[in-house]
């Protein structure tokens, strides 16, 4: 490289505000989601539908995650949404909402495969035969707030 | 004739640098950082048996085996070692060392299942803390660092958390196409959703008050838009803290305002964040330095 190139270079490194920063921002912005590197993507884009997954008993009653999985129903619909995205990207490079109900309950499925074997056999309330993973839809229509019925994704016998 | 020299420029606002934090404040910070950076390490990594989702160095490395060998008291104990010769302010390098091997290794690990964003910061401030102290500036620097060389590393933890704000304030506009703040409507459906995902977590009830500043978000949007616009607004700008103490200080508490009330509407924590601007932003030994005088 020119040495009048370099001593621009270094010139305008020099000048250029909040240096560091403005530097890792973009390289931020670059690398994404790599640990321990990261965006913060939470909450950055979002429509009139929102939905979680949890995990329930053969009824369908709610069982406490954290408590009897060790790990929650935030982390689980992560978990569900990578693995819904795979399966449509693998059938036709479609986008994970133009998911179908085949390729919903296959998600779904895995991951409750995952839970499974990290259930804490003591905490399970007593009568529990089968554990459920369910996804239920908030939804923002006509300026009300509302939900639907939870869709059954898997099951799983103990 | 003779010119005499011209007065020396006064550092515009936007090329501060690194602040003169006094010994006692950089030993406390570094205190203060080991204690949170330990309590944010899983050690308990026994439930993650597999990287379906990998992530960082998972794409090149299997993590799996900390799952069957979990690491135990006694790298506990090698890392508090390390971070206590850290916090003495000797061979930080080698100190840090086993903490951001651990906290790579297993945030990279548990990431690898789901994505969390609770322990990205302070594993960044970490390894920048480390690299600072690695970079090769002469014996004498590597065993016992100047009073410069601590302050460098306590100003690049600052740059790292400015970093991560700002970045994540971009990402909202770009991710959004620029709509954020107009679609902050849509923000209640989130916040329905993350109440009761939170009870599903616990099977507390939600509190009923929180379904109706839900409802209200609906009601008056304009009202929503302002007060989820304020937030937006001290993420893009979160790069003021690097400009001066009394900055840090003042954005800091903005920071951690932004957080509680996170916390109380939307049930989602951020604790570690919030312990970090206390310890390098409103740096509470420093008080009486930050309103006196300095940068």
């Amino acid at each position: 490289m020119e040495p009048d190139m370099i001593a621009r270079l270094q010139a305008f490194w020099h000048r250029l505000p909040f240096r560091h920063l403005t530097v890792l921002v973009i390289a931020l912005l670059v690398i994404k989601e790599q640990f321990p590197f990261s965006n913060f993507p939470m909450y950055s884009n979002f429509d009139s539908e929102a939905d979680v997954v949890y995990i329930a008993n053969q009824n369908g009653d709610p069982l406490a995650m954290d408590e009897v999985f060790r790990s929650g129903s935030s982390t689980a619909k992560k978990a569900y949404k990578k693995e819904l995205g795979k399966l449509t990207k693998a059938a036709g490079n479609r986008d994970s909402n133009e998911a179908n109900a085949d390729e919903r309950k296959a998600a779904g499925a895995i991951v409750l495969s995952d839970w499974h074997a990290n259930i804490k056999p003591k905490n399970v309330p007593s009568g529990t035969t089968a554990i459920r993973i369910y996804r239920r839809t908030f939804e923002l229509k006509d300026g009300r707030l509302g939900d639907q019925t939870p869709e059954l994704l898997a099951e799983k016998s103990l | 004739m003779s010119t005499s020299p011209s007065p020396a420029l006064p550092t515009p606002w936007w090329h501060a640098g690194v602040f003169d934090y006094s010994k006692i404040e950089l030993f406390v910070m570094r205190l203060l950082f080991s204690a949170l950076i330990f309590e944010t390490i899983k050690w308990e990594t026994a439930p993650y048996k597999t990287q379906r989702n990998p992530t960082g160095l998972a794409h090149f490395f299997d993590f799996t085996w900390l799952a069957e060998h979990p690491p135990g008291l006694f790298w506990q104990a090698v890392t508090i070692a390390g971070l206590a010769i850290y916090v003495l302010g000797l061979l930080p390098a080698i100190g840090l060392a086993p903490i951001c091997t651990f906290a790579v290794m297993i945030g990279t690990l548990v990431c690898s299942k789901a994505m969390h964003h609770s322990w990205q910061l302070v594993t960044l401030i970490a390894l920048a803390q480390f690299l600072v102290y690695a970079w090769p500036r002469g014996k004498p620097n590597f065993f016992k660092p100047t009073l410069e060389v601590h302050r460098l590393a306590i100003y690049a933890s600052t740059v790292v958390f400015a970093a991560s704000y700002v970045v994540c304030g971009i990402v909202k506009l770009v991710n959004s196409d620029f709509q954020w703040i107009h679609k902050v409507p849509f923000l209640s459906v989130q916040l329905l959703k993350s109440n009761w995902s939170s009870y599903y977590d616990t099977l507390e009830p939600v509190a009923p008050w929180l379904t109706q500043a839900t409802q209200l978000i609906v009601d008056y949007p304009n009202l929503a838009r302002l007060f989820f616009g304020a937030g937006l607004l001290i993420e893009l700008g979160a790069f003021v803290i690097l400009i001066s103490r009394k900055w840090a200080f003042f954005g800091g508490l903005t920071i951690i305002a932004l957080h509680l009330s996170i916390s109380v509407v939307m049930q989602l924590n951020f604790w570690y964040h919030i312990v970090a601007a206390l310890i390098f932003l409103v740096n509470v030994p420093g008080l009486k330095r930050t309103f006196a005088r300095s940068r």
